[in-house]
Order: C-alpha cells, then sequence, then structure tokens
C-alpha cells in the first residue's frame, strides 16, 4: 500500500472534500480538547495550538509532495527528536529515574487510568507528541487514507480515554468521528453513500442516543462506589491516591483507622499534590525507593518519633511531617515520591506497629516573615502553577484581602487568607460541587464547605500571588486517649495547606474553622454510638457511662444530608426551611429526629441523598411513610442497559420471537379485518404445527400441509382454520364470525399443545 | 374418413347454430353446488359406461367447462371413443368421430359445398366438425395440413369454405387421440399445435378387477354397447349454463401470481416453457376443478391437480435433460405457494 500514492496525487484536493474527512476532524477534535484543557492547567496551550496548526498545514502540503513512506519516516524521526526534546526538559533529578522497566511500569499505569497529568513537565510532553502526531493524521487525510488517519486519530484520543484524561462526552464525540469516517471511507464506492448513507445515520444516532443515555461505569475511578449510596465518603476522597476529584457532598466514617502514639500532636500526614487541575488535584513525578533516611526540613526542627497500629488494612502511612525514616517491614519497601512524603510500598496490616521517625519543623514566625523570598525556579514552577482557565477575580480578591490584613510577606500573607477563609466561611459536608473552578467558585459563590474546598482554595489564593503552595491530605489528630498517644478514625480525614518558606522548608496552614469542624464529627462519633456500630472505639475510647444520644443537641444544620442538593449557596435557608417544617409540623417531632439519624449515621443501608431529601420534603406534606429508596440514576441506567442488551441478545437468539408468539398466540389480540384475521389465524396455526411437526414445505398448499400432517395427530379443527383462511385469501371474502372461530380455535390449539396446561384442555 | 353410420352423429346433425342465437346472455349460471353436482350426475352417468377411468372422465368434464379441447395420448382400444361418446351422450349433443389417415383431405373435416342440381345451386355440406363434440382419432396420422384444419377451427370456433365463413356449435369441444405405438408413420404435432389442447391425458389400462367387471358387462350385454342405452343427464344449455358458472370463479391476485410464477418458473427451467396460453388455460382448468369441487373460488390445489394434464404438453426440454413433466413436478415444488 505504501508507495501506491504516486497515483492518486491528482485526486488529492478531492480526497480532503470527503464525508470521512468529517468524521477524522471530530476525532482530532476531541483528542485536541482532551490536550487544550490539559494545557490549561500545566501552561502553554498558546505554543500548543501553533504547533499544531502548523502540523496540520505541513501535513496537508506534504501531502501532495512526499511518498508515503517517506513521511512514515518523518513521522518516526519527529516523535524521537519530540520524545529526546522530552527527556531533555525534564529536570536532571528526575531523569535519574528513567529505566527501561520504569518507564514499562509507569505506561501500563498510565494505559490503566492515571492522568498524564502525572508525568513531569506535561506541557513539554504535549508540545513535543500531539503536533507530530496530527502531522501524520493531516498527511493520511489529505492522501486520502481516512481510515488509516481515522486509526491514528482515535489511537491518540484512546490514549487519553485510556489515562482518564479524555471525559465521556469527549470520547464519545471521537468514537463516533471514527465510526463515521471508518463508515464513509467505506461507502465510497459511487453511489455507495447515497445507498447506504442512512445506515451509517442510523448506527450512529444509535450510538449517540445509547451512549448518551447509559453509563456502563456507574462511578469514576476516584468517588467510591457504594458505601454511602450517592455520597462518598470524606476519607475515600481524600486518603492516598495520586488523583483527587473534589466532589459534592461527603459523609464521615466513624470507624477507627488506627492509633498513633507520638511525641507531638500533629495532623498526620499522608500525601500531598502539586498540580491543581481546577476541579482535582493530581500528584506528578516520580517515586523512588527510599534508601537512608531523608535529611528532613532544613529549617529549625525536632525530632519525634511516632507508631502507628493500623486497626483495617491502609494504604497510606500516618505520620507527623516529616517522616524521614520508617522501620520494619514496611520500611523496606518505602517509596518517596518529588514532595518528600513517605509511602509504603505495600500496604499496612490490620495490627501491624509500624514505627516512623519523623522531623518536625517548628519554625518561629517571626523568622518565617524574615524569610528570604528568593525562590528556587523549579520550586516557582510547580508549586505556584494554576490552570490557565482561572478567573482574574480570584488573584483580585486576594490581593484586596491581603491589603486589608496589611500583608508583607509570604507568611502573614497566608496568615490573613487562612484567617480570612476561617472567619468568613462556615463548614459543612453537605455541598453541590459547583462547576468549573472550584477554588473561585469557593470564594465567590459558596458560603460553606469542608476542608477540600477551603484548602483547594487557600493554596490557588497563595499561587496567585506568586507564593508556593500544596494541598496536603492527611488525618487531624484524632481523640486523645492518653499523653501521647491517639485514636484517629475515618471521620477525622483532613485536607490543609503546605506554604514553601526558603531555608525552612514547607510549614502547615489549616484554613478550616476547626470549631465547627469538631463539633460535626463529634454528633457523627455520638450518633454512632448511640445506633451500636461497630468499630467505633477501641478499649480506651469507650465512653464513660452509656452515651445518650440527645435530639434536641442534634444541630440540624449540621446534618449533612438534609439540604441534599439543594445548592450550595443557600444551604442554611433551606435547611432552616427544613427546620421549620420539622418543628411546626404536626407529627414532626416524632419522625424527623429518627430520618435525621439514619441519614447521619451512614452505616448499613443508607437511605442516600436522594432518599434524605425526600424525608425532609415527605415530612412538609405530612406522609412520612411514602419513603421507598429510591435506585440511583446509575443503577437505574446499568439496569437499563442491562435490558437492552438481554433485549438485544434475546433477539438475536430468537427467544423474544418465540416469546412473543407464544404469548400472541394463546391470548386474544385486537382485532383487524376479517381476512387479516383469518390469516394470522392460519399463520398461527402454521407455526404451532411448524414447532410440533414441521414446516410448510415451500410448493405445499394449506391443504395438502394439513393432510399431509392428518395421519400424526392434526384434527379437523385444523382444516376449518385453513378452509377459514383459503377463502380469506382466495375467495376474497369471509365473515367476521368465520375469522373470530378461527382465531378462538388456533389459541384453543396452543393451550392444548402447552406441555402442563393441555390437561385442562382434553376431551375425556 | 367421416363416420356416416354413427347413429349419434346422425341424429344430432342439425343445422348449424348461429352462435348468437342461444349463446348465452340470458342463460343464468348455476350455482357452483348445482353444477358441481350436475358434473357429479354427468360423471357418474360416464362412469356407469367406463369403467375404472373415473380420473379421465373427470378431466374431460373439466376440460369441456373450462371451453378447451382434450388431447388424449394412448394405445388404442382403450376406450377413448366410448369416453367421448358418452360425454356428448349425456349431454345430449352432438356427436361426429374423425379417423384421420394420412389420405384425408382439410375439406373432408370441414365440409364441401356440393352443387346441387335441382336448384342449380351449391349447397354445403357441413364436415363433422360440425358438432358439439368432435373425436379426431389418430389425429398425429394425417398430414400437417389436414390437422391445422382442425386446430384453426378449434381456436377459431368457425371454419371457411370457398370464402364462407361458418360458425362452428357452441359448445364445441374436440377431443383428438394420438398414439404413440407407430411413430414411422405419424406426423407430430408441432408444439404450437399441441398449445391450442387444453389438456393431455393418457386413459391408460384399467385395473384387472376393473377389466373383469367391464367384460362381464360387455359379454352379458345383448342390447348392444352399454354406451348406447345411456340417457342424457344434461342439456346442451345446461352445459353452457355451467361454463358460466366456471367463468364467473374467482381467481384473486394472490392465485393469479401463483399461476404466473409456476409458468415463469417453467421458463427458466426449460427451453420452451408455458406460453401465456398456457397459463390462462391452467387458470381456467382450475376454474372448473374449483366448481367441480362446488367451490366459487380457486384454491392452489385446483391449480397443483390441474397444473400437470395442462402443461406438461406445451414444454420442450433438451434432450437428455429432465423431461416436461419433471420440470412441472419441481415448480410444483419448488415455487411458493403464496407470494
Amino acid at each position: 500500500m505504501i508507495g501506491s500514492g504516486s497515483t492518486r496525487r491528482h485526486s488529492v484536493p478531492a480526497d480532503v472534500v470527503h464525508p470521512a474527512t468529517v468524521g477524522i476532524v471530530a476525532v482530532v477534535g476531541a483528542y485536541l480538547h482532551t490536550v487544550l484543557s490539559l494545557a490549561d492547567i500545566v501552561g502553554g496551550s498558546a505554543r500548543l495550538v501553533g504547533g499544531v496548526l502548523l502540523a496540520v498545514v505541513l501535513g496537508l502540503a506534504c501531502a501532495r509532495l512526499l511518498e508515503e513512506r517517506t513521511v512514515v519516516w518523518i513521522t518516526l524521526a519527529g516523535l524521537t527528536l519530540a520524545l529526546v526534546g522530552y527527556y531533555l526538559a525534564v529536570p536532571e533529578s528526575q531523569r535519574a529515574l528513567f529505566s527501561v522497566r520504569g518507564v514499562l511500569f509507569d505506561t501500563l499505569s498510565f494505559l490503566t487510568g492515571l492522568s498524564v497529568l502525572r508525568l513531569a513537565q506535561v506541557d513539554v510532553w504535549l508540545f513535543a507528541v500531539i503536533p507530530v502526531m496530527t502531522y501524520l493524521i493531516a498527511y493520511l487525510t489529505g492522501r486520502g487514507r481516512h481510515v488509516l488517519a481515522a486509526g491514528v486519530a482515535g489511537g491518540v484520543l484512546g490514549l487519553f480515554v485510556l489515562t482518564g484524561d479524555a471525559g465521556q462526552p469527549v470520547t464519545i464525540v471521537g468514537v463516533m468521528g471514527v465510526a463515521l469516517a471508518v463508515g464513509a471511507a467505506t461507502l465510497r464506492a459511487p453511489g455507495g453513500l447515497a445507498g447506504h448513507g442512512d445506515t451509517l445515520a442510523l448506527v450512529l444516532a444509535v450510538m449517540l442516543v445509547a451512549s448518551a443515555t447509559i453509563t456502563v461505569i456507574p462511578v469514576g475511578a476516584t468517588q467510591a462506589w457504594g458505601g454511602g449510596g450517592g455520597t462518598p465518603g470524606l476519607e475515600s476522597t481524600l486518603i492516598d491516591d495520586d488523583e483527587l476529584t473534589i466532589v459534592g457532598s461527603a459523609q464521615l466514617s466513624p470507624e477507627v483507622r488506627f492509633t498513633i502514639e507520638s511525641d507531638v500532636e500533629a495532623n498526620w500526614h499522608t500525601g500531598a499534590y502539586d498540580t491543581y487541575t481546577g476541579d482535582g488535584w493530581v500528584r506528578s513525578g516520580e517515586e523512588r525507593p527510599l534508601t537512608g533516611a531523608l535529611s528532613g526540613p532544613p529549617g529549625e526542627a525536632v525530632d519525634a518519633s511516632a507508631t502507628v497500629v493500623p486497626e483495617t488494612e491502609m494504604r497510606a502511612l500516618p505520620a507527623p511531617w516529616q517522616a524521614v525514616e520508617v522501620d520494619g517491614r514496611v520500611g523496606e519497601s518505602v517509596q518517596v515520591d518529588d514532595r518528600g512524603t513517605l509511602r509504603p510500598g505495600t500496604e499496612l496490616l490490620e495490627g501491624e506497629s509500624v514505627h516512623v521517625e519523623s522531623r518536625v519543623p517548628a519554625p518561629d514566625p517571626e523568622a518565617l516573615r524574615e524569610a528570604d523570598e528568593e525562590y528556587d525556579d523549579a520550586v516557582v514552577d510547580r508549586y505556584t502553577q494554576l490552570p490557565e482557565s482561572t478567573p482574574d477575580r480570584l488573584g483580585e480578591r486576594t490581593e484586596e484581602i491581603l491589603d486589608e490584613a496589611g500583608a508583607e510577606n509570604s507568611y502573614e500573607a497566608a496568615a490573613a487568607i487562612e484567617a480570612y477563609l476561617i472567619e468568613e466561611y462556615d463548614y459543612s459536608l453537605s455541598v453541590e460541587r459547583p462547576d468549573g473552578d472550584i477554588a473561585d467558585a469557593f470564594l465567590f459563590e459558596m458560603d460553606a464547605g469542608y476542608c477540600t474546598y477551603f484548602a483547594t482554595t487557600m493554596v490557588a489564593m497563595l499561587r496567585s500571588q506568586g507564593v508556593p503552595a500544596q494541598f496536603v491530605t492527611g488525618y487531624s489528630s484524632g481523640e486523645q486517649v492518653d499523653d501521647d498517644e491517639w485514636v484517629v478514625r475515618g471521620q477525622d480525614a483532613h485536607a490543609w495547606v503546605k506554604v514553601y518558606f526558603p531555608e525552612h522548608g514547607w510549614v502547615s496552614f489549616d484554613p478550616t474553622p476547626s470549631d465547627e469542624r469538631d463539633q460535626v464529627r463529634e454528633v457523627r462519633l455520638a450518633e454512632a454510638r448511640g445506633s451500636g456500630v461497630e468499630g467505633v472505639d477501641t478499649e480506651r475510647t469507650a465512653p464513660q457511662g452509656g452515651t445518650v444520644l440527645d435530639t434536641e443537641e442534634v444541630d440540624v444544620e449540621e446534618a449533612p444530608e438534609f439540604d441534599g442538593e439543594e445548592g450550595g449557596t443557600d444551604t442554611e435557608e433551606a435547611v432552616d426551611d427544613a427546620t421549620e417544617d420539622v418543628d411546626g409540623g404536626p407529627d414532626g417531632d416524632g419522625e424527623i429526629p429518627e430520618d435525621a439519624l439514619e441519614g447521619i449515621s451512614g452505616e448499613g443501608p443508607t437511605p442516600d441523598e436522594l432518599g434524605a431529601e425526600e424525608a425532609v420534603e415527605g415530612s412538609a406534606a405530612a406522609s412520612p411513610t411514602d419513603r421507598l429508596p429510591r435506585p440511583s440514576r446509575e443503577t437505574l441506567g446499568y439496569g437499563l442497559f442491562l435490558l437492552v442488551v438481554a433485549a438485544a441478545g434475546a433477539h438475536h437468539t430468537g427467544a423474544s420471537a418465540r416469546l412473543r408468539f407464544a404469548l400472541r398466540v394463546r391470548l386474544p389480540t385486537r382485532r383487524r379485518t376479517p381476512a387479516a384475521d383469518a390469516e394470522r389465524a392460519f399463520t398461527d396455526l402454521e407455526r404451532l404445527l411448524a414447532r410440533r411437526y414441521r414446516e410448510r414445505r415451500s410448493g405445499e398448499t394449506p391443504r395438502s400441509y394439513l393432510t399431509a400432517l392428518r395421519v400424526r395427530g392434526v384434527d379437523d379443527r385444523a382444516h376449518e382454520v385453513a378452509a377459514v383462511y383459503e377463502r380469506a385469501v382466495y375467495a376474497g371474502h369471509v365473515d367476521r364470525e368465520e375469522a373470530d372461530e378461527a382465531r378462538r380455535t388456533v389459541r384453543r390449539l396452543a393451550w392444548e399443545s402447552t406441555p402442563i396446561l393441555r390437561r385442562l384442555f382434553e376431551r375425556g | 374418413m367421416t363416420d356416416p353410420t354413427d347413429p349419434t352423429g346422425s341424429a344430432n346433425l342439425r343445422n348449424p347454430r348461429d352462435p348468437n342465437e342461444g349463446d348465452p346472455a340470458d342463460l343464468p349460471p348455476f350455482d357452483p353446488s348445482e353444477a358441481a353436482s350436475l358434473a357429479e350426475e354427468v360423471i357418474d352417468a360416464v362412469e356407469g359406461v367406463i369403467v375404472g377411468h373415473r380420473d379421465a372422465i373427470e378431466d374431460v368434464i373439466v376440460t369441456v367447462l373450462a371451453r378447451g379441447h382434450l388431447l388424449i395420448e394412448d394405445v388404442p382400444g382403450v376406450g377413448k371413443t366410448t369416453l367421448a361418446k358418452a360425454i356428448a351422450r349425456s349431454f345430449d349433443a352432438s356427436f361426429k368421430r374423425v379417423q384421420f389417415t394420412p389420405d384425408l383431405l382439410p375439406s373432408d373435416v370441414t365440409g364441401v359445398n356440393v352443387f346441387n342440381q335441382r336448384t342449380e345451386r351449391f349447397d354445403f355440406r357441413p364436415g363433422p366438425v360440425f358438432a358439439t363434440f368432435v373425436l379426431g382419432d389418430e389425429i398425429n396420422r394425417a398430414p400437417p395440413k389436414t390437422q391445422s384444419a382442425l386446430l384453426e377451427a378449434m381456436e377459431e370456433r368457425q371454419v371457411t369454405t370457398d370464402g364462407v365463413t361458418r360458425a362452428l356449435p357452441d359448445p364445441f369441444c374436440v377431443i383428438a387421440t394420438q398414439n404413440d405405438v407407430e411413430p414411422g408413420q405419424t406426423y407430430e404435432l408441432p408444439v404450437a399445435e399441441l398449445d391450442r389442447f387444453t389438456k393431455k391425458i393418457r386413459l391408460g389400462y384399467p385395473g384387472t378387477d376393473e377389466e373383469v367387471h367391464m367384460l362381464g358387462r360387455m359379454v352379458d350385454d345383448h342390447a348392444g354397447h352399454p354406451v348406447e342405452a345411456l340417457e342424457p343427464v344434461a342439456s346442451v344449455e345446461d352445459l353452457l349454463r355451467a361454463r358460466r358458472t366456471v367463468a364467473a370463479v374467482e381467481a384473486t391476485e394472490s392465485l393469479r401470481g401463483y399461476v404466473a410464477r409456476i409458468a415463469s418458473y417453467t421458463r427458466r427451467n426449460a427451453t420452451l416453457g408455458v406460453s401465456p396460453r398456457g397459463s390462462l388455460a391452467l387458470l381456467r382448468a382450475a376454474q372448473a376443478r374449483a366448481v367441480l369441487n362446488g367451490r366459487d373460488y380457486v384454491i392452489p390445489d385446483d391449480v397443483q391437480r390441474e397444473a400437470l394434464s395442462v402443461l406438461v404438453h406445451r414444454i420442450r426440454v433438451e434432450s437428455g435433460e429432465t423431461s416436461g413433466r419433471q420440470v412441472v413436478v419441481e415448480a410444483l415444488d419448488r415455487v411458493d405457494v403464496e407470494g
């Protein structure tokens, strides 16, 4: 095939103007959309657009000038060059990490859902690879090799689909583009499109409708499936994932996760994130095995040792920042990432005791105020990153706040933003996840949120002012059971902020209002205890005397499930309304607190958000009994999908046709004209007999068929049906009564041939 | 040679009828059931004379009702003449027999003008073709010219002598026989002429029992051949009315399609397939068969019943291939009854 191009050089323009090109453009558009939204996060989108445009022009030009073999070599050379360039662009410290095994392993991880954002210097990688591939696609399109072009474009898009960067709509557009391109190219024969264009259109329409209405994979990878129905646990959204997607409402799990014995009380750090995507966080860069102890923070720090005893299996290693060394089994496989976080290579087992040495920075605020603000370029690059689409008003508002507070350096800026967020915003676990940039939305449109929102917003605000900051996850200290011992539960999962100070390292700030947060957690724990949930307490934490839950103290405002999807901005109002209803309603007092408990407890089959919302509405409508748990939309969609697949399968195997016939032939159905009914009666009879004896042969008349079957037990009633049919078809007239009688006869014959019911009809 | 000794023939020799006179705009058709029972009576009567050929008798009746002509191909002495004569007598209709020989002239069939010295004018002396039932015996022994004189009369239902055209009686039905025992001394009928016979049947020998029965009757009876004693059970008018019944029989589009598909199948699978005249003949025969069964509509079974005797003689196949009969059998086997 390659090299046959010279003969078609004349037809190049015609090849570009072809329906298949539309499909290819759709696929290219789909992956470019993905690539540009990535470039928006990491920067360099203008450069990328330029490169792609140049590639398209070059590709189309080459289509007229160069042989295919040549272009394949050019593409390979270009790709090699691009990858070499990328390798050189990666900081030297990271280059050491490239190894054949490592690259293979990374490729595998990317293809199973890790975002390409985890690559170091993604912007360089994108700029290197994407234009080369686009050049090849443009060339192939210009050459009229539409199927091949669609294949290459589909491959590029497929890479982003596998890494999870391409969303569902983009994937649908891409798949339809490939289908359109391949279909249109296949129907290239004269009259092909005219003849089969409708089929192609139908196929595309079905693809679109099916994929738009059916969700095969009900939840995203970062959202826990199950747990509280529609509401993920806060912990599962925070702890130990390389990509963190900010979600809406979250719930608290009161189960004990680990106990920790530590010299210092701190937030137990498990991980940090550098890349902000606008709706979540990604850890970029490689991990390497820990060899020897880390040096710890550069500034003044105190040594601390901690012993973690997990109560359940854990993938993260909670410890005071900064952990520098791990003993024992876990220590052998522990990895350290770019941000100096220690991460266990294996799971921590239940009851296993893990000893961690940490160096905890203890900077003096005065020293921080005085700190040098000459940052390292690499640090600035990485930790002041914001998506290009971040609205300017975020930075402007931040500036106003800093001016008002009179902040003059990084430390004061951080302190001012922290104070502002604590002061101005309420703590609530039930929020509607906003569209667009989370930080911007939280700052301007929401008035309540939980730690993820506070920390994300603070990092974004600091970065807008050029202050390097990162988003940190872990657990807050938990319940103190001894001087140096804490019990930490799932509900203690937390997110906060670390700010970089040269010579001092990363210093923690926590913009989340801690009083309100503590309150919510206490209520949650008390209820869990009240309803006898297991795993909530260790021997050390069991409350003295039975805790009697006083429902009066349950502040409805903080019951996370109550306001459901009422929206983030008017959460309070909605809850207030609900509270009023509860108080004022005639039978509200008895019902609602129970519902509240149920909603809060989050154990076992908890009614999901929708259910809880309905409960509130139900009480307002004074019909609290009508509260069946509704399946989620995803479940319904998935069920529908299974149904369609089952129906299609049944159709394919003919089972549905048999069932339909079996029903139709036995039940009275709508009457049509007598002739049509008579014909149907005989057709049904024929099918009955065909199944039982044999089919009517092509040259066999109804009569000869029945006569032939007579010896095998077909009786006169069948002949009567046939006679009516003959009259209908060959005499051109048949009575209503005759037709009805024929159909009755056939129904009766059908019932008589039904295996078990047959006995009812046996005569004598 | 005509057979002037035939008493039945001379008794019924009347003036040829004008086709319009007594033709039957005024004769009402029978109900199908009436027509069926009438046909049944005729068949019973004829069967009383000819033992063991009920199917053949039905075939003759069908041909007559379908306004067609019949060709019987068989060996001599199996009762062809008796059959024709018996049918004619049952309807109280005129009957003539022509024995075709190599020296038979066309005028021997159609009739001649003879000069009448008393009136000094030429009088037309009608040939044997002027009868309701004409038996053309061993038609393949006469030269083609004579054959064609008869065949033209069959098709046109009129005869032209010396410039004068005379209509033949209505109904008019030729029952021709040909034997296949001495092929060296025969002029085979061309396909175009065979096509004019609605049906071609074989009588075949009677079964042994039937033959014993027949022999017994013939030996015992001193009053002559039983056919002489046959009393008419229907009139020519009855026959005309029954024909009208047949013509009115419903043949729906579905059924016509079936007939057409059969014809088309033979055209695709034989050197010479069935002509449109052939498919029309098949449809008419099927209509007659429907009436015989008391129905006023044709069903595919009627078509299948008639197909062999109506179609086979119209089909030519290359020698060595399948026979025309096989082609028709295949057609019935493979052509879908419903479109």
